[in-house]
């Protein structure tokens, strides 16, 4: 039943950002104040998340885990904000961005169904896959589409960031599963 | 009781009650071996003074005697990055003097040797230091980090372009670690 639930979340959340993937590869490119619009949502999501780990897990290192994705992506979007005012750019909303931003509310609502050992892995597994997809993302379009230098510089310094993400959230679903 | 503190207490040697004269003997001989503070004319501490004034005029000599050198004459007060594009030869050989003058000064001084936080990595990763130095943190990443070898040194939350310090006083290899990044990893080798 739980592996069950959890292939079915890991799977939909796949599905969700391959798709979001295809779209952004297939679509015009996005423009910069679009890229920056991205960025903002793919950090928001992920503090959602974060904020509704921190308030159901009872494990300690997931709750660690969580705390570190609010205080490292709100971070980034400060960052992002406070660019965006620099050069003058308003951020825009895109396909992207609303296919971001409507995924992540219904895995939001999937989470909060969710208790104890079951959330803890269904929210781990989410932003392994999470962050997989937002990497490939800023490698395939977000970083070669940036006109603005700050920008570019910007999603450079965020791809290490993710990464070590990923890094972190794969060694937790490894102890999670065992 | 008054009388004999007195005699205590003259040259601060204690032979006021003393009254074998052959212990009074030794303890005058005692009293000229170290008693008194003076300077006579080749002590060791004039030696020492001297010699040292002597070496760090060598030293001064060495680094300030570049700016004669008959290529240098019209750069001599320059700074140094114009000294630099103006004239390699001069450059070069005011690099190995303040390399010689700062071997000298690293072999006493306690240093600050520097690691940054960057790109979610501790660069460099593992860094030599000597009993006495300071490592100073400095975090160049849009996110906070922490320096953390716990029970020996935790910075707590170091935010973005701050830096936070630690002086090593005992030998030994020190491993730590990011506590918001498990995968940020360095060590401290303390000699």
């Amino acid at each position: 039943m739980l592996k069950s639930i959890a292939l079915i979340v890991t799977s939909a959340a796949l599905a969700a950002f391959t798709s979001v993937h295809a779209q952004t590869s297939a679509a015009a490119p996005p423009n910069d104040a679009q890229i920056a619009q991205i960025v903002l949502t793919a950090d928001t999501v992920d503090v959602d998340y974060g904020k509704l780990a921190v308030k159901k897990t009872k494990n300690a290192e997931v709750k660690a885990f969580a705390e570190t994705m609010i205080r490292d992506h709100s971070a980034v979007n400060e960052k992002a904000a406070a660019l965006a005012k620099k050069i003058s750019l308003t951020p825009e909303a895109s396909e992207t961005s609303k296919s971001l931003e409507s995924n992540g509310h219904k895995e939001l609502k999937k989470l909060e169904a969710m208790h104890h050992a079951e959330f803890d892995k269904a929210y781990i597994d989410n932003e392994v896959s999470y962050h997989e997809a937002v990497i490939g993302v800023i490698d395939s379009t977000l970083i070669p589409n940036a006109k603005n230098a700050d920008l570019k510089a910007l999603l450079e310094s965020g791809k290490p960031i993710f990464e070590s993400h990923l890094e972190h959230a794969k060694e937790l679903q490894k102890s999670l599963n065992k | 009781m008054s009388q004999p503190t007195f005699q205590r207490n003259r040259q601060g040697v204690d032979y006021g009650d003393e009254p074998n004269v052959q212990n009074l003997h030794a303890a005058i001989g005692r009293e000229e071996r170290n008693g008194r503070v003076t300077i006579k004319p080749f002590s060791v501490w004039v030696l020492v003074v001297f010699g040292l004034a002597f070496f760090f005029a060598g030293f001064w000599s060495a680094r300030t005697g570049t700016h004669f050198t008959a290529s240098s004459v019209g750069s001599g007060n320059l700074p140094p990055a114009a000294v630099q594009s103006t004239s390699p030869a001069v450059q070069t050989g005011a690099t190995s003097a303040s390399a010689v003058q700062s071997t000298a000064a690293n072999a006493n001084a306690p240093v600050v040797a520097h690691v940054a936080m960057k790109n979610m990595k501790f660069v460099p990763a593992t860094i030599e230091v000597k009993s006495g130095d300071t490592v100073e943190w400095t975090n160049d990443d849009i996110t906070a980090h922490t320096a953390t070898a716990i029970p020996f040194f935790d910075s707590g939350s170091i935010a973005s372009d701050q830096s936070w310090r630690h002086t090593f006083t005992k030998a030994g290899s020190f491993p730590y670690g990011c506590t918001f990044h498990p995968d940020m990893k360095g060590v401290v080798i303390v000699k």
